[in-house]
């Protein structure tokens, strides 16, 4: 009987193998996994020169990983990361915005907690390629994931006026999940002033955005940092590839090479019942016109 | 002096019961090789939730179930066409006879199943062969298969075959879905039937279905009922041999 089971583990291991192959060959072995974070943008920094505004918008905060066993063996993991961003709330109508570059960094909670404090009132009172910078020098918690130099406009209803939506990817996960206790996302985006423009509801005026934020009036500044605030929604696709590791392969030929050294010492004291049984594979595999 | 029921010369056996492998051990690979592939499938689509494992592996499971129920028409076919009596004349005893086919058809599928469950696992993420839901899914599975073919190859005493198939496709798909609506229902009830089906019980009872939390009895306590039910109708099997008409 032991005859039967080595057999059958034999065949068991070179299907395993087989389907690896098969995985890692076709579509078969992508996954993808995908979750839902909807942010408010909390961390708001703004520089500003004579072309460009640039915002910090906080994406997403982990853990919130949607991969509860990351850590297994033969997988690849990459990650995607699409982000909605909805300015011109609290009254001011965003009616163009020229946006040339978004930034996404990662970050841990402790440079959340510096950008904050660094974040003060005027706003503008701090660079923030000097924070960037001041950062990543101190606290070293800062890596940038990817740049996107185009930004898509998409309109969506008369709900909302336009919705920018931001893909960036294949990401590194590992310098998505936390060396430190929680980690966040962060967006960098940088906005053309001169050619975004704004429409107050309170006056019906339309002002881009260099004036307004040039204007000194700080009523006006405050709820035009406000609005570009605005509301984010976060996607993020987890991509998971089968790639047959080594290890993977040598164990199954561990078992089948166990399983051949079994049959061969029994098939070696009873060389008729070999050829009976190759008999059986013969008539497995025999072709079409062989049984006909 | 009478033998007890327990005495069933094991040489015997299993020599005849290697002469039944080898007359079915075409469509034995035939078989293991599609278990396999398909539980290496659910092993890799499973991943990396694992918890997944578990919905996958039935398609497997029913496979050779219906596999099982299609060998023991096999036996039926002997015990009709007398070929029974050419075993029987060479020193084969009735129990020793019965005892073979149930290591062809209760023991071989288990050791089968429960190994193409573990070897996909091991030899693709080896750290889940400690989880307790791998564990759980291997020692279900076989239990549920022993009584199974058990119950199979006590109703091919009867000699007929359409008896044999109606029992055997009837507990592969119709329980399941019996065992589902008791349990909504009546989930007291739900116990008894689940010791005829110890795998569809535990799956159930681990199922993410509102309803699961009405089945008070754990599947642990099912399990040893299968067992006790099981050592029962084997027992049962080997004494009624002796006063079947061959």
């Amino acid at each position: 009987m032991i005859k039967y089971i080595a057999i059958a583990i034999l065949f068991i291991a070179l299907m395993t193998l087989i389907i690896l192959g098969i995985a890692f060959l076709t579509p078969l072995g992508v996954k993808t996994g995908s979750a839902y974070y909807g942010s408010q943008p909390d961390v708001v920094l703004i520089s500003i020169d004579r072309d460009r505004a640039t915002i910090l918008l906080e994406a997403i905060r982990f853990p919130h990983t949607p991969v509860p066993y990351t850590n297994l063996e033969g997988f690849e993991e990459s990650i995607e990361i699409e982000f909605n961003y909805n300015p011109g709330f609290h009254g001011l109508e965003v009616v163009d915005m020229a946006i040339d570059r978004v930034e996404v960094y990662v970050i841990d909670s402790k440079g959340v907690a510096t950008l904050k404090s660094l974040a003060g009132y005027p706003p503008i009172s701090i660079g923030y390629r000097e924070a960037i910078d001041k950062l990543i020098k101190r606290y070293r918690y800062l890596e940038i994931l990817c740049s996107i130099k185009r930004v898509r406009s998409v309109p969506i209803g008369s709900v909302y006026a336009n919705i920018w939506s931001f893909k960036c990817g294949p990401l590194d996960y590992d310098k998505i999940r936390s060396r430190s206790r929680s980690t966040t996302i962060l967006l960098a985006v940088s906005i053309d002033i001169k050619r975004s423009r704004f429409v107050d509801q309170y006056s019906g005026m339309a002002m881009d955005l260099h004036s307004l934020l040039t204007s000194g009036n700080t009523t006006l500044i405050d709820r035009a940092l406000t609005a570009l605030k605005g509301s984010s929604q976060l996607d993020m696709t987890v991509n998971y590839r089968i790639t047959p590791t080594l290890q993977q392969v040598v164990r199954a030929s561990i078992i089948m090479g166990i399983c051949i050294a079994i049959l061969y010492l029994y098939y070696k004291r009873s060389p008729e019942e070999l050829e009976s049984l190759l008999k059986i594979f013969r008539k497995l595999f025999r072709t079409k016109s062989q049984r006909s | 002096m009478r033998k007890s029921l327990a005495y069933t010369p094991l040489k015997q056996v299993l020599i005849h019961a290697s002469y039944i492998m080898d007359q079915i051990l075409q469509g034995f690979i035939i078989v293991v090789c599609i278990i396999a592939a398909l539980q290496s499938l659910v092993t890799i689509a499973s991943l990396p939730y694992v918890e997944a494992i578990r919905a996958g592996t039935m398609m497997t499971f029913i496979g050779i179930l219906l596999y099982i129920t299609f060998q023991t028409t096999t036996l039926v076919d002997e015990l009709n066409r007398g070929d029974t009596m050419v075993y029987l004349s060479h020193a084969l005893t009735r129990r020793a006879y019965l005892a073979s086919w149930l290591i062809a058809l209760c023991l071989v599928p288990v050791v089968v199943f429960v190994l193409s469950l573990l070897i996909p696992v091991a030899i693709i993420v080896p750290s889940l062969l400690g989880r307790e839901m791998v564990l759980e899914l291997a020692i279900y599975s076989a239990l549920h298969i022993a009584v199974f073919s058990s119950i199979v190859v006590l109703c091919a005493l009867s000699k007929r075959k359409g008896v044999v198939t109606i029992i055997g496709i009837v507990m592969t798909l119709l329980l399941p879905i019996v065992l589902s609506v008791v349990a909504y229902y009546y989930p007291l009830l739900s116990m008894p039937i689940g010791i005829l089906c110890p795998f569809y019980y535990y799956t159930m009872y681990k199922s993410l279905f509102v309803y699961s939390h009405n089945i008070y009895v754990p599947p642990a306590i099912v399990g040893i009922a299968s067992f006790i039910v099981m050592s029962a109708i084997i027992w049962l099997a080997l004494a009624k041999v002796k006063s079947i008409d061959i």
